[in-house]
Order: C-alpha cells, then sequence, then structure tokens
C-alpha cells in the first residue's frame, strides 16, 4: 500500500464520549478528500487528531511510510508536515500578517528572517495579499483573515493540508475567494482533507467524498457516487437535510 | 413615492433640536448641582465652631513652605522603594503566573507551593507582612547590609504585591483562547515557544489596565515601610508634626503623594477605557 497518508483504525474519546470509533482511510499523493456530515459527527476531531493536537487513543496515523501517532514521536515534527487551518481562523491578533506567517518558519522550520519573508511574500503575492503584508488581522475581512491563516499553513510547505469547515465563519460573499485560493492550491498537488458543508465546493473538487456518521466512515467514494447517488439510507437523509437548506 | 425620505429632513432637524435640548439641559443641571455643592462646603466649613483651630493646624501656608522641601527629599526614598519594587515584582508575580498555569505533572510540587504562597501572601495585610519580615529576619543577627530593615520592608512589600500581581497576570493568561494556542501548536511551534511568542504577548496586553491599578496601590503602600525605620516622606512628616506640633506635613506628604498617583490612576483609566473601546462592542447611550 503506498498512499501518503494512511488513517488506521483511530480512535478518540473526550470523557466517556466516544468521538471516533475506528475510522480508516488512504489518501494518495495529491488528493482531496472532503469529509462531510452532521455536526458531532467527528470531522474536527478526525482532523485535529490527523495534526496531532489530540493524541488519539488507538489505530495509527501513517504519513509517507512514517507512524506519526507512535509514542515518543516529536509531535512538532510530524505538525510542521500537516498544516491545519481553523473555522475561525486563529490569527494572531498581536502580530502582523507578514509576522503570522513567518512566526512558525523562524521558529519552528529554523529559517532565517530573510528568507521567512521572502517565503511569505512570495506566497501573498500568489494569493493577491501582497499589499496587506503590514496589516494587522482585525483591519481584514474574515475571507482575507482566511486566505491568511491557509498561507499560514501552506507556508511551512506541509506535505498535507487539513482544512477544519474554513468557510463556515464567512459570509456567503467572502466564500468564493476562499475557495478559489483552495482550487489554486489543488492544482499545485497540495493533499488535502477537508471537512466541509459546501456541498457543491465538495462536488467540484474532491477526489473522495467520505461521509461521517457517528465516528465512522459511512460511505466514501468519488463525489458522484457519494454525493449524487449515495448508497447509504442516512447519507441520503444527511443530503436531503443539507440540500433543502 | 418616497414618503419617507420627504418628510426626513424635517423629521431630522426636530430630532436634531430635542437632542440639542436636552444635552443643553444636562449641562445646565450639571454645572448649578456642581456650584451648590462647592458654595456648600465653602460657606459651611469656616462657621465650624473649630474651623480657625484645625486651619492653624492642618493648613498653616508657613509650615506648608518650611516642610515642603524637607519632605519632598524623603519622598525620594519612596520613589527609590518603588522603582526597584517593580521590576522585581512584574519578574516574580510572572514566574509565580506561569508555574500556576503549567500543565506540566512534573511541576505539582511548585504549583502547589505557589498557590500556598499566593493564599498565604493575599490574606494578610501588607502592614503584617512588613512588621514580621522587616522584624522578623533582621532578628535573626544577619551581618550588615544584610540587617537593614529597608531591605526587608522592601523584601515584604515585593512578596505581597508579587502575590496579587500573579493573579492578576495568571488571569490575563487564561483569558486568551484556547484556540489561540491550538494554532500556535498546529504550526510545529513547541509548548514554551506558544507560550512565550503567542499567549504572554496577548495576556500581557489585556491586563495592563489592572496591573497599573496595582502598581498606584503600591506606590501608596511603599509608605508602609517607614513604620519599621526608614526615613520616608510619611515618617519624616511625622517627625515635622512632632517637632512644630503642627499636622500641616501631613497635608504636605498628602498633596505630594497625590502628584504621583492622580496621574497614575488617571492613566490606568485611560488605558481601561480604552481596551474596553477596543473590546467591549457599542455602547449604549445614556
Amino acid at each position: 500500500m503506498n498512499a501518503h497518508l494512511s488513517i488506521r483504525g483511530v480512535h478518540k474519546s473526550f470523557g466517556a464520549n466516544e468521538v471516533l470509533r475506528g475510522v480508516s482511510l488512504d489518501v494518495p499523493r495529491g488528493n482531496v478528500v472532503a469529509f462531510i456530515g452532521a455536526s458531532g459527527s467527528g470531522k474536527s476531531t478526525l482532523l485535529r487528531c490527523i495534526n496531532l493536537l489530540e493524541p488519539i487513543d488507538d489505530g495509527e496515523i501513517v504519513l509517507d511510510g512514517t507512524d506519526i501517532s507512535a509514542p515518543g514521536f516529536d509531535a512538532n515534527v510530524a505538525r510542521r508536515d500537516v498544516g491545519l487551518v481553523f473555522q475561525s481562523y486563529n490569527l494572531f491578533p498581536h502580530m502582523n500578517v507578514m509576522r503570522n506567517i513567518t512566526l512558525a518558519l523562524t521558529h519552528a522550520a529554523g529559517a532565517d528572517k530573510s528568507a521567512a519573508e521572502s517565503t511569505a511574500m512570495d506566497l501573498l503575492t500568489r494569493f493577491g495579499l501582497a499589499d496587506k503584508a503590514r496589516t494587522y488581522p482585525e483591519q481584514l475581512s474574515g475571507g482575507q483573515q482566511q486566505r491568511v491563516a491557509i498561507v499560514r499553513a501552506v507556508a511551512l510547505k506541509p506535505s498535507v493540508l487539513l482544512l477544519d469547515e474554513v468557510t463556515a465563519a464567512l459570509d456567503p460573499q467572502l466564500v468564493g475567494e476562499v475557495l478559489d485560493l483552495i482550487a489554486e492550491l489543488r492544482t499545485s498537488g497540495m493533499t488535502m482533507l477537508m471537512a466541509t458543508h459546501e456541498m457543491s465546493f465538495a462536488h467540484s473538487i474532491a477526489d473522495t467524498v467520505c461521509f461521517l456518521h457517528e465516528g465512522t466512515i459511512h460511505e466514501s467514494g468519488t463525489p458522484q457516487q457519494v454525493l449524487d447517488a449515495p448508497r447509504e439510507e442516512r447519507t441520503r437523509a444527511f443530503l436531503a437535510r443539507t440540500n433543502r437548506r | 413615492m418616497n414618503s419617507a425620505s420627504s418628510n426626513g429632513p424635517s423629521r431630522a432637524s426636530a430630532r436634531r433640536a430635542f437632542e440639542e435640548q436636552r444635552r443643553r439641559r444636562s449641562i445646565a443641571i450639571a454645572t448649578t448641582s456642581t456650584i451648590a455643592f462647592v458654595a456648600l462646603v465653602v460657606v459651611l466649613v469656616p462657621r465650624m465652631p473649630r474651623w480657625d483651630r484645625v486651619k492653624q493646624s492642618f493648613f498653616s501656608g508657613e509650615q506648608f513652605a518650611d516642610s515642603f522641601p524637607r519632605l519632598l527629599d524623603a519622598f525620594v526614598l519612596d520613589l527609590k522603594i518603588f522603582a526597584w519594587s517593580v521590576p522585581i515584582i512584574l519578574g516574580f508575580g510572572m514566574l509565580v503566573a506561569l508555574a500556576r498555569v503549567s500543565r506540566n505533572p512534573a511541576l505539582f510540587p511548585i504549583r502547589a507551593l505557589c498557590v500556598i504562597y499566593v493564599d498565604l501572601m493575599r490574606g494578610v495585610p501588607v502592614l503584617l507582612w512588613i512588621y514580621l519580615i522587616g522584624f522578623g529576619v533582621p532578628g535573626l543577627g544577619l551581618e550588615r547590609p544584610w540587617n537593614s530593615p529597608l531591605l526587608w520592608g522592601t523584601v515584604a512589600l515585593c512578596l505581597t504585591y508579587s502575590s496579587y500581581v500573579s493573579e492578576v497576570f495568571r488571569s490575563g493568561i487564561e483569558g486568551v483562547h484556547e484556540s489561540q494556542r491550538a494554532a500556535a501548536r498546529s504550526l510545529g511551534l513547541t509548548h514554551g515557544q506558544t507560550l512565550r511568542l503567542v499567549v504572554i504577548p496577548q495576556a500581557v496586553r489585556r491586563v495592563i489596565p489592572p496591573l497599573m491599578n496595582d502598581l498606584v496601590s503600591l506606590q501608596k503602600d511603599v509608605a508602609l515601610v517607614s513604620l519599621i525605620g526608614p526615613i520616608e516622606i510619611l515618617r519624616q512628616a511625622g517627625i515635622d508634626k512632632s517637632k512644630f506640633a503642627n499636622f500641616t506635613p501631613y497635608v504636605v506628604a498628602a498633596v505630594i503623594f497625590l502628584c504621583v498617583t492622580v496621574p497614575l490612576t488617571r492613566t490606568a483609566d485611560w488605558l481601561l477605557a480604552r481596551e474596553r473601546r477596543r473590546t467591549g462592542g457599542t455602547r449604549v447611550a445614556a
């Protein structure tokens, strides 16, 4: 099995609440996986587990043949390789855009300041944010903040990018600019796993759609299979509820 | 077709006139009540039966002029104690705060120690600590200069205020949203880097106003050290009082303190108001 990222039998509980009940998935390099499912189905928890932000209870997360979830493996090193972008952006409010992006480059990845700044500037330019380099997060729109947050994660050159409902907190008219950025990242071959409520976007961008239900992957397949012709009753019910809105 | 905007201008000017009238009325009320209050004080106080004697023993101009330079000199010691206490208090307070918010199980004994320390220091009046430490430690028979009450009085002050300040810092650190830590850790920053680069800068910014309030209190409480010996402003005022049998030196001391504490308090309030404007949402009209 030569998957880029393998998730094998991952279990995660918070107290008595078992959120992930054995999730397994192989993701080939450059693929985009969309996780759909109701709130509480475990989408966010799964992404936080893959980034090792939450230690898993059982199973393993294998990246390029290395079990990064193994006890004793340096999580800080693994996290630089697995970027995570949050629903609420989580930019650092006391730092300008440039410093938000260069902070981890200089302090975690060991880049020197000028190299980090040129990396950041290249990315900002590529995504149309060059004029915002010296701006503070509170002066940006939600869409701009989220684009900066994605750039911050991408700047570390992760081999996998995790996107946790990155458009859910945005005004509808700002969603497009963020989705465009993600589509652009896909063309550059970035492996991405995203939790999303944007069904049409998942349809157009994902190679695989996974429907999560009660902590397991209830149904998975191509977007056409899962979104257009779901086999499972629960998937159909979920999609019917979502489409009605 | 556009009825709202056609009667708009007249409605708007009526509203402006009403607001203007209301504003003038509040100013008139505020002015009248202030003048009435001041007049009452100015008229009534001098009519008190022993006002002349109080005036002579508390507000003697001659005594004021005589004591002022001496007290100002003595005040320099207060400022010195304040100046070298502040960095110690901020540094030690931050260390205690960090120990208390640490999540490392190995640090449990230190965490427990810090809780005990803060409880002890906050639970007893500053003055009592100054007596206990300021007289107690030199009583151990230390050699000069280690037996100075000035030194140990300052230590007592630093220990008490560090405990207050550590609680302020702790609330600031705990007020930084967990998602900020999550973001920093997700980028591969270590726990220490996350604290130093992301959490502490935000926490400190947030607690500057309450910190200023503690510093204003400290500025006043420095005078308590006088009770174990050092001749600073309060002690000097006491000496002058006894020498000239006049209370005016105390008034002089009060005036000198106010010259420092009032600007500090105003600054603290201004910082607090600014912080509230930034984070508190839209203000509701009176």
